[in-house]
Parts: C-alpha cells; sequence; structure tokens
C-alpha cells in the first residue's frame, strides 16, 4: 500500500475541496497527509487563509456564546413544582390561545351579554317609553266585565206591578221593588230578551232540522247548569198531517188551560207555508194532557227536549217552543 | 433525573433557535412534559442523555416553528445572561442567512458542547452530516462577522 501511494503523484488541492474541509483542519480532525496538502495550499491562497480566519473568529464567537447562563428565575420556573402553576399562566394568556377558541370565547361571551339583556330589561316599560316617544298618546285600557243573569220580572209580577194606580199607597218594602222592577223598562227588555231567545232558539233548532221528529216523550240532553238563577225551556217539533188544523187545535187548548203566548209572536205563528211555531207558556199540570194532545195528532213518536235557559219562569209554569211541520 | 443543568441547556437551545422569550418558555415546558411523560413511560430509570436532549429540543423546535409567526415581537431581556463582549446581534443576523439545520446543528454543537456522535444519534442522521451542517452553519457565521466588523469600520 505504501509502496503504491509513494509511486502516485501528490494529488492537487482545489479551493472547493478546501472549503469543505476547512471545518475539519480547524478543528483538527484530518490525517497527516491531508492536513499538510492543506497547509500547503492554504500558503499559496490568500483568499482561503482569509476564509479560515473567518471561520476562526465564528468558533471563538461560538465559545463566548456558550459561556451564557439563563437567569435562575427562569429555570426555577420551569423546575416541576412550578410546572403546574405555569402551565395555567401559559393558558391564561390571551394571546397565545388558538383562534378557534379566541373566537368561541368572545361568541360565548356576547351570547351570554345578550341573554342577559334579554332577561333583565323590563321590554314592556321600554316598549310603553318608545311608544311614548313615537307620540302616540292614545291608551286603550281593556276592562273584563262579567255579565250577571238578569232576573227579570215575571209577567204576573209587572201585572200585580201595573194594577196599583197613582196615588195608590203600598207599604215602604213593596214601592222598593216595584221601583226596582219598573226603572229598566220592562216592555223594552223583555223585547230584547225574546229576540235573543228566538234568534237561539231557532239556531237550535235549525240543528235539529235534519232530523225525523219521533218517539215518546223524554228528556234526552241534561241541562246544562249555569251559576245563579237558572230557568228551562222544553224544545219540540213534530210531524203531523193536516198541520194547520192540528195548530188550530192546539191553540184552543193551550187558551183552554190557561196558557199563553210566551214570545212576540201570536200562539201558532206561520213561521212559513209548511210551519207553524208556538211559543207559549202553560201551568204545569195542562203540560202532560197538551202533549198527549199531540201525540193522538201523530203517527211519530213527539220528542221533547229540556234545555237550560237564563230564562227563569214563575213556579208552576212551564214554557214551551214547538214547531208544528206538515208530514210528507 | 432531570437536573437544572439539562432544563438549562433546554431554555438556552429554545433561546438560541428563536430568539423569543415567550416561545423559549413555551418550548421549554412542551419538551421538559415531553421528557417527563417517555421516562413515565419506561420501566428501568434512566438519565437524560445528550442524545435526548437533541432528539426532544429538534421535534419541540418542529412543533414550535408553527406558531414563530404569531410571536413576532422579539424579547431578550431577563431570560439569559451574555458575557459583556458578546453582540447578539450577530446571532440575529445569523438566523437569517442560515437554514434551521445548519443553525441547530451550530447550536448543539458549538453552543450546548453536544458531540457529532450524539447529535446524529439524536437526529438519525450519519455524523458526516452532522459535521457538514456545522460547518456550513460556522462558515456562515463567519462572514456574518466580518460583515459585521466591516461595518463597524
Amino acid at each position: 500500500m505504501n509502496y503504491r501511494r509513494e509511486l502516485e503523484p501528490k494529488r492537487e488541492m482545489s479551493s472547493f475541496f478546501f472549503k469543505e474541509l476547512m471545518y475539519d483542519f480547524v478543528s483538527d480532525q484530518l490525517d497527516e497527509d491531508r492536513k499538510s496538502s492543506m497547509e500547503d495550499f492554504l500558503a499559496k491562497n490568500q483568499e482561503l487563509k482569509e476564509e479560515l480566519g473567518h471561520l476562526s473568529q465564528a468558533m471563538d464567537y461560538c465559545q463566548e456564546l456558550s459561556q451564557a447562563s439563563v437567569d435562575p428565575r427562569f429555570i426555577e420556573q420551569l423546575s416541576p413544582r412550578s410546572m403546574s402553576s405555569k402551565l395555567l399562566s401559559a393558558a391564561k394568556e390571551w394571546r397565545d390561545w388558538p383562534i378557534s377558541i379566541k373566537w368561541g370565547m368572545e361568541a360565548l361571551t356576547v351570547s351570554a351579554a345578550l341573554l342577559v339583556l334579554f332577561l333583565v330589561v323590563p321590554w314592556a316599560g321600554v316598549f310603553d317609553q318608545i311608544s311614548g316617544w313615537m307620540g302616540s298618546s292614545e291608551a286603550i285600557d281593556v276592562v273584563q266585565v262579567e255579565k250577571e243573569a238578569v232576573k227579570l220580572p215575571t209577567p204576573e209580577e209587572l201585572r200585580r206591578q201595573s194594577s196599583f194606580g197613582p196615588g195608590e199607597s203600598q207599604s215602604e218594602d213593596e214601592s222598593i221593588d216595584v221601583a226596582a222592577a219598573a226603572e229598566p223598562e220592562p216592555s223594552t227588555v223583555e223585547a230584547v230578551v225574546e229576540v235573543e231567545e228566538d234568534e237561539s232558539e231557532v239556531a237550535d233548532e235549525a240543528s235539529d232540522e235534519s232530523t225525523d221528529v219521533v218517539a215518546a216523550v223524554q228528556e234526552e240532553r241534561p241541562a246544562k247548569i249555569k251559576k245563579g238563577p237558572q230557568g228551562f225551556v222544553f224544545y219540540g217539533s213534530l210531524r203531523v198531517k193536516d198541520h194547520h188544523a192540528v195548530s188550530d187545535a192546539l191553540v184552543e187548548l193551550i187558551q183552554k188551560e190557561g196558557g199563553e203566548k210566551a214570545g212576540q209572536v201570536e200562539l201558532g205563528w206561520r213561521k212559513s207555508d209548511g210551519e207553524r211555531y208556538f211559543h207559549f207558556q202553560i201551568p204545569e199540570p195542562a203540560y202532560d194532557r197538551v202533549i198527549e194532545f199531540l201525540q193522538a195528532k201523530s203517527d211519530n213518536t213527539i220528542r221533547i227536549r229540556k234545555n237550560a235557559h237564563r230564562r227563569v219562569m214563575p213556579e208552576g209554569t212551564q214554557r214551551i217552543i214547538l214547531r208544528l211541520n206538515e208530514a210528507r | 433525573m432531570l437536573e437544572d443543568i439539562d432544563r438549562e441547556r433546554i431554555a438556552l437551545f429554545f433561546y438560541f433557535a428563536f430568539l423569543n422569550e415567550s416561545l423559549t418558555r413555551q418550548c421549554s415546558l412542551k419538551a421538559l412534559r415531553d421528557i417527563r411523560r417517555a421516562k413515565r413511560l419506561q420501566t428501568t430509570p434512566s438519565y437524560f442523555t445528550d442524545r435526548d436532549l437533541v432528539a426532544t429540543t429538534s421535534r419541540v423546535f418542529e412543533s414550535g416553528k408553527k406558531k414563530q409567526a404569531k410571536h413576532r415581537s422579539v424579547s431578550l431581556v431577563g431570560v439569559v445572561n451574555f458575557p459583556q463582549s458578546v453582540d447578539l446581534g450577530v446571532w440575529q443576523q445569523l438566523q437569517r442567512s442560515t437554514s434551521d439545520d445548519e443553525r441547530l446543528a451550530l447550536i448543539w454543537s458549538k453552543l450546548l458542547s453536544v458531540s457529532d456522535e450524539d447529535i446524529s444519534d439524536g437526529l438519525g442522521v450519519t455524523v458526516g452530516t452532522v459535521r457538514h451542517r456545522v460547518a456550513r452553519g460556522l462558515r456562515a457565521l463567519g462572514v456574518t462577522l466580518s460583515e459585521v466588523t466591516a461595518v463597524a469600520k
């Protein structure tokens, strides 16, 4: 091996190769042959000599930098016992948080603020204030009024009241009652009540129009019980042959039994060509006789319905609404 | 297992790598956390070696580099004490003129005195590669030093 090396001519060092080996040369990592060839090359090249000088300066600079020491307080912060507290403080550094968490926290804060605003602010008062500023000075007060059932004077009472002439004396209590009864103008009130009754009654009847009237006398629906004084009315309808003749006979029977019209129209009012309308009141004992009469005139069963009604009839008197239609 | 000198070397590494106090603190804490976790998983107790130092710091440096853009403000006060003669501006200048590989090799090899073999073990590269990176880093530093000296004159 040594023989061959002696025979081989010495290889020339290039500038590039010198620069690559310069660090090894400075740090004394080269073998003697390489080191001597580099020294030879360096002696001929001033530029490389300067570069080698820079390299030595860099190593000196690094030597100085390596003398740097970390502040003991910083080392203390890195020690395990203060690590957890440091992590907490690092977490507190808002600027170091990820942007998504920052935005999430901001959105959460804004939402919470809005929620608090929504719950705390008296919005009704605010709207009132705003409407005041807008100039709408009109205030609408809505009052809930509860209707009370008014007990109207019965015809008997009215008759009794009218029987007292001017100047006729009465006991003090009685005079107060009469004044109270006379005050709401009975005729007017009666008319209004009757119209209302007729409308409601006709409406009630219209719902039964499609059903055939039949069968024995029965009370089908339980009377609706309302608060206060409560009256009743009987609704009935019947199909008979020659309903005009039957109606006339029924009028006679009602008058004979002491009954009278209870509505605006006369007994047996011709509501239409095929229907006669009866709205009357009758003493209670005569009720059964009227029903028996009607039953006798018809092949079908008469159906009577007892409904609750705000109009209270005197004791022992029944109020009946009856429709007689021509049988087909 | 982990001495104060190891913590100091870790802190110095990140300080010279980033020249940023906040990043130095964050990355040092992360590196120390990683080391503790790795030691906990080991069945037999072992000392913290230079190879561990290189492997851990290089891994944490990569994650810290992503945050570097957010930490543009450079704060160099109070963390590291230098000899009076040292001009840190040269090192700041070097950050712009060298690659990360060269600069990190320089830090490990010349500032933290880690052997080339430990660096190569920690990085998983050959010793020749390590020496090559150190040599290039030194040459770049030498050029920077000469430039700064020329400007000063």
